[in-house]
């Protein structure tokens, strides 16, 4: 057999193979760590049958996240769903008409504050942000984030830099509840008393943990993997007499002219359901369920014992951009 | 010589330009096309803001710095491995390019398991890696066998005569400085300019060991604040800056460069005393130990026990498989469009290809995106593991494509004049006659490509298609918040597969070239 017929031989095989009908399948692109988020879409499709092709983020490394490339693909979306591990950047995208409505039924139980009220994304399994300290260092652990400012801990604490991830979030925040001015004064005077700038959460759990400093901003699922693998540190809610702790829950969102939009359909109503919920909490990354039908196990705290920074997410996403670029000029040296 | 230019003459210029404007062109003025005149908006505020200066000049600090200290490294280096036996200086010089061939993120991963806070020798000794020293210090390690090779390849042009006629009237040592060290000093320069060029592009050192530098800034625009054409406009300025300093450097090359080129290449000098032997060696097997054996081997301390290697290579297996298919392709795609671009000899073209690599990954990224994102054809390789085919070849094309370019240009004409003269057509010529006698050098930057597309990760990540993973971002994921041992493991892992594919090429390579030149 000639070259020329091996060549159009496996051409047409490929035509064909191409031609068939392949298992369902669904795009999904998520910022939760892959060590947490791939058990549930390999359970996902155990249960449904539809194959999950799924794109991580690598934020700490500072590549171009998932966000720019949605908002680079709004044209042509692969996409189906963006879960997102935070809530700000989702309602970005929303505003830049990357994301479209799906009042998903699973999101009935989930209380308004946690979600979209036109159905563009649903916040579940959230996070705390908390202050992580060492136990060997610190006797009487500081209870606000204004203790970054405190002379008394000068050089000895750490957080992760503000214009990523969750940190950045909190940053957001922050400048919609103070205002530019306080919040800018504020990270300001973080970057003077030598507040360690790390990588990311991870890195400012570790570094407290090994002892390099005395306490640091970190997430809960962070913090609790510290505690659960022996370290000597704790953590804590701050704020809790003045402007209460973030709470920043995952968010699950459809794309707009998603490719195979009953798969993700499908695939957002599993994320939103209480055994996800359920077993997210019961992970390691110690998630706090909002679905108020999902049994919260003892290790987790609870909602309702925490007091919350009172402010709509839309709030922190609208300074978001601002805040950021005034946090990269202030962090740039 | 006259020759009656065929259709094939005329389309096949123009097939292969059509392919490099596909891979290379379009996406580079996709990124930069002007959204509304947003990315010409940028540009002045860029310029005029204080941070980018400052940022810049934190980079030119640490590319200087990382330059200074590579060739003190590798200088010294590529000297010694002259007066060493040619069996041993094969050893030596596959062993002292490990820290290239490797990526560079798992070599600073290395460091910091060997001498960085709780690493192996931080009893002992412990360097705080997160700053700009820290910086330095890794990019010298990683970088140094750029000026080395420059320098042996200058010095084995040296015309021994010379060095034995000034020894006749001084000292070893006098001689050696006097005439082999200036003789070599422009090679040594020139390897010691690549340096300082790829280290102010380079991204993954700085930004593990948290140091702002111009790199970061394009990076933080893309993903803090969404600024796409900021990016871009920030992409440009590097861009200029980086061919400024090359255009400046190769004006002033190019002057001292003639000394030694009309000399053979491989000029062996007369047998050095047993001393001089001993010493230079020594100093090879010591470099080599230090900057190559010793951070490797705590990555290995660490990702012991041996069950966590086989356990990195079973969670990783699909992304090892992913990038193996990709770098084979990539390689060889990008081997034979830099043949073909070569024997066009279009001037600016290499400079277009340059263009791509300096302009920074994620901005290349984008604008791969934006030029394939498309339905139909176009779409078909965006949505599968074709677009990182693509982004590989168009990220590290320059590197062939100038090698190939020279190596193209040294040939000699005669061979085919003398095939042109009975008539042979160019596309026979470039097959029977051009092929078989840059074949050795195909297979050698076959394998640089190979290495090069295995460890790539800015633009990669951008565009990977769902389900698909190289490791070199799982490897960067990983760093984030998995265990150590599983961090060390993997890079083991994918070190060994760099390694392997640069090792096969270049044993690949010594075979042709002794089937070809004797």
């Amino acid at each position: 057999m000639g070259w020329t017929r091996i060549l159009l031989v496996i051409a047409l095989t490929s035509l064909l193979a191409g031609c068939l009908p392949g298992k369902p399948e669904v795009v999904v692109y998520t910022s939760l760590d892959e060590m947490y988020s791939q058990p549930i879409l390999d359970d996902f499709t155990a249960s449904t049958g539809i194959l999950v092709k799924a794109v991580y983020d690598t934020e700490a490394a500072k590549t171009t996240g998932l966000v720019t490339r949605l908002i680079e693909e709004k044209d042509r979306p692969r996409a189906d769903v963006f879960w997102n591990n935070e809530v700000v950047q989702t309602i970005v995208l929303k505003g830049k008409g990357v994301l479209q409505a799906h009042p998903s039924q699973a999101a009935k139980p989930f209380p308004d504050h946690f979600k979209d009220p036109q159905g563009f994304w649903t916040g579940f399994a959230a996070r705390g942000r908390v202050i992580i300290y060492n136990t060997n260092l610190v006797t009487t652990p500081p209870t606000s984030i204004q203790a970054f400012l405190d002379p008394q801990w000068k050089g000895k604490a750490a957080m992760a830099r503000p214009i990523f991830g969750t940190t950045a979030t909190e940053a957001a925040t922050l400048f919609a509840l103070w205002g530019e001015e306080k919040a800018r004064a504020f990270f300001e005077g973080i970057k003077t008393n030598g507040v360690a700038v790390l990588a990311g959460n991870a890195s400012v759990r570790d570094a407290v943990a090994r002892g390099d400093y005395a306490f640091g901003w970190t997430d809960t699922d962070d913090a609790n993997g510290a505690v659960e693998d022996g370290l000597p540190v704790k953590w804590l809610f701050p704020d809790q007499d003045g402007i209460g702790t973030l709470i920043i829950p995952n968010t699950v969102s459809m794309v707009a002219g998603a490719p195979h939009p009953e798969a993700g359909r499908e695939l957002i109503d599993y994320l939103l359901s209480p055994a996800v919920e359920a077993k997210l909490a019961n992970l390691r990354s110690l998630q706090i369920p909002l679905n108020p039908n999902v049994q919260t196990p003892e290790r987790v705290p609870k909602l309702s014992g925490v007091k919350t920074i009172d402010l709509p997410f839309e709030a922190a996403a609208d300074q978001m951009e601002h805040a950021m670029t005034v946090l990269r000029e202030v962090f740039s040296s | 010589m006259t020759e009656t230019r065929g259709f094939g003459a005329v389309f096949f210029p123009l097939g292969v330009l059509a392919t490099f404007s596909i891979i290379v062109i379009a996406p580079l003025a996709a990124a930069c096309w002007p959204e509304e005149g947003s990315l010409w908006n940028a540009l002045p505020t860029l310029i005029g803001s204080g941070s980018t200066w400052k940022l810049m000049g934190s980079s030119l600090i640490i590319a200087t710095g990382a330059s200074l200290g590579a060739t003190l490294l590798g200088a010294p280096a590529g000297h010694a491995l002259r007066y060493v036996s040619p069996r041993v200086r094969g050893i030596l010089l596959a062993g002292l390019f490990i820290p290239m061939a490797a990526p560079a993120h798992v070599m600073a991963v290395a460091w910091i398991e060997l001498v960085g806070h709780g690493g192996l020798l931080a009893s002992w000794i412990e360097i705080p890696f997160y700053n700009r020293a820290g910086v330095i210090f890794v990019l010298s390690c990683v970088y140094f066998p750029i000026p080395l090779f420059a320098t042996l390849a200058a010095s084995r042009r040296i015309p021994p005569a010379l060095e034995e006629a000034a020894r006749l009237h001084t000292g070893w040592i006098r001689a050696f400085l006097g005439v082999t060290v200036p003789l070599a000093a422009t090679s040594t320069l020139a390897g010691g300019i690549c340096v300082l060029l790829l280290t102010l592009l380079s991204f993954s050192i700085p930004s593990l060991f948290q140091v702002p530098v111009y790199t970061s800034e394009i990076y933080e625009r893309f993903s803090a604040t969404h600024d796409a054409a900021g990016a871009a406009a920030a992409g440009l300025c590097l861009l200029a800056f980086v061919s400024l300093i090359a255009t400046i450097a190769v004006r002033r090359l190019r002057r001292h460069m003639g000394q030694l080129q009309h000399t053979p290449a491989c000029m062996e000098p007369r047998q050095a005393s047993r001393g001089a032997i001993c010493l230079a060696s020594t100093y090879c097997l010591a470099l080599w130990a230090f900057t190559t054996m010793l951070p490797l081997l705590a990555v290995a301390v660490r990702a012991l026990p041996p069950a966590a290697c086989v356990a990195a290579w079973r969670t990783a297996r699909g992304e090892i498989m992913c990038s193996l298919a990709v770098s084979v392709s990539v390689a060889t795609g990008g081997i034979v469009l830099a043949f073909l671009l070569a024997r066009i000899r279009g001037g600016m073209l290499p400079l277009l290809s340059a263009a791509a690599f300096c302009v920074s990954g994620p901005v290349l990224g984008v604008g791969l995106i934006r030029f394939w994102n498309h339905d139909g054809l176009r779409g078909m390789v965006y949505d599968g593991l074709a677009i990182l085919v693509v982004a590989g070849m168009a990220r590290h094309l320059v590197f062939p494509h100038l090698g190939l370019s020279i190596a193209s240009s040294q040939l000699p004409a005669c061979l085919e004049e003398a095939a042109a003269v009975h008539g042979v057509s160019k596309w026979r010529r470039t097959l029977c006659v051009v092929l078989p006698l840059l074949a050795p050098t195909l297979v050698l930057w076959w394998s640089l490509l190979f290495m090069l597309a295995w460890g790539e990760l800015d633009a990669s990540v951008l565009v990977a298609p769902p389900g698909w993973t190289p490791v070199s971002v799982r490897l960067f994921s990983l760093m984030h918040y998995g265990p150590s041992s599983m961090v060390a493991a993997l890079s083991l892992v994918s070190t060994l597969f760099a390694l392997g594919g640069a090792g096969g090429g270049f044993l690949a390579y010594r075979l042709l070239r002794r089937q070809v030149y004797g």
